[in-house]
């Protein structure tokens, strides 16, 4: 476990996630926006995975699960509205 | 075949969910056995209330044929998905980004929905193409770059050896 | 001397994984319509996450199975979300980029 590795990382997904902020808060549609979103989303599984091993608790690895499926209902509901149905 | 309903094969697989989720690394083995019997309660009762609408070829599923082709299915899946990503990190890192996006059309010959599903998610995951949406046996597949706008051809191209797997698996 | 190793590769892997973040992130921002930047973010996404998690597993080999549950969950769903998204876009009346070549899906509307 190197520490300067971890830095490392962290540093490339925080470029990431201001890279997908900006499509969230330029995008031109409602669509381009969710896409963003949905980007962001799994960057932060990702990320809540990483906080899990740097604190060495098993149980953390819920909320990733948890996010992953809320996010993808998320999804889901966007475009159900957009397609008129909801 | 088609439409019914395995009330054993629902309950296995929410069973195995179950222990999936609720399982953690150094558990003791009577804690284990508590898990497994709530386990059984719960996917029990999630199949009686759910198994109807689960419709399909149940337990048959697991024949060994089928399980050797969705073997077989899932690591041609994997190595399509390895060469799609390099080739997307290709296109967006070149400075002046190859695309000629277009909306094709193609035929498939897979009949049961869950092997459209199958195939459908495939194709997104894989090089340049996005299903958009499925009206009958076509699929409208989004491209990000177009090299043939005849439905056989770009079929060919689009699934590959996919649809042949998994009529193996489905059919 | 083996986990060792498999830190290694692990580590890899986690590599792997976020350059894949940052590739599809750079498309989300630079892809000129809709439809092209769903298809760069979420292809990249998805393998990252995949290939994120399997790194993480590695590293600590007792998590492997409650990982491998999660990046089986994202891959199964991305793409799901995905298509919902991109069909809903579309009778939404997104327009395709200006320079696309076809658009059999229009032209099939009326069958």
């Amino acid at each position: 476990m190197n520490i300067y590795f971890f830095y490392l990382i962290i540093s490339i997904l925080a470029i990431s996630i201001a890279l997908g902020l900006y499509r969230l808060v330029k995008g031109p549609s409602v669509s381009d926006r969710a896409v963003a979103l949905d980007a962001l989303t799994n960057v932060t599984t990702a990320l809540l995975v990483l906080i899990a091993v740097l604190s060495a608790r098993f149980i953390y690895l819920d909320v990733a699960l948890v996010y992953a499926i809320l996010a993808f209902i998320g999804v889901v509901a966007i475009a159900r509205y957009l397609e008129g149905g909801l | 075949m088609e439409g019914k309903p395995s009330f054993t094969y629902v309950t296995i697989a929410v069973l195995a969910v179950w222990l999936g989720l609720t399982y953690s690394p150094h558990m003791p083995f009577n804690m284990f056995l508590q898990e497994l019997g709530l386990g059984i309660i719960v996917a029990l009762a999630v199949s009686v209330l759910t198994f109807k609408n689960f419709t399909g070829l149940g337990l048959k599923y697991l024949h060994p044929r089928r399980v050797a082709y969705f073997i077989a299915f899932f690591f041609v899946f994997l190595k399509e998905m390895v060469k799609a990503n390099l080739n997307m990190a290709r296109i967006v890192l070149s400075p002046s980004l190859p695309v000629k996006p277009g909306i094709v059309e193609i035929e498939t010959g897979l009949k049961q929905p869950s092997a459209k599903l199958f195939l459908g998610n495939a194709i997104t995951l894989t090089p340049g193409t996005m299903t958009i949406d499925y009206r009958g046996d076509k699929a409208y597949i989004h491209w990000v770059y177009v090299e043939s706008e005849d439905p056989k051809k770009a079929g060919e191209i689009i699934k590959g050896s996919f649809e042949k797997l998994l009529g193996g698996v489905f059919q | 001397m083996i986990e060792e190793l498999l830190d290694y590769i692990g580590m890899f892997f986690v590599l792997i994984g976020s350059l894949f973040f940052l590739f599809g992130t750079i498309g989300l921002v630079r892809m000129p319509d809709l439809y092209n930047r769903m298809q760069a973010s979420t292809k990249t996404t998805t393998l990252g996450v995949l290939s994120f998690l399997v790194g993480i597993g590695l590293m600590e080999l007792s998590w492997l199975i409650k990982l491998l549950i999660i990046a089986f969950f994202v891959v199964l769903t991305a793409p799901i979300g995905a298509s919902a998204l991109a069909r809903a876009s579309y009778k939404h009346g997104i327009k395709l980029w200006k320079k696309s070549v076809v658009d059999k899906y229009k032209e099939g509307k009326n069958d």
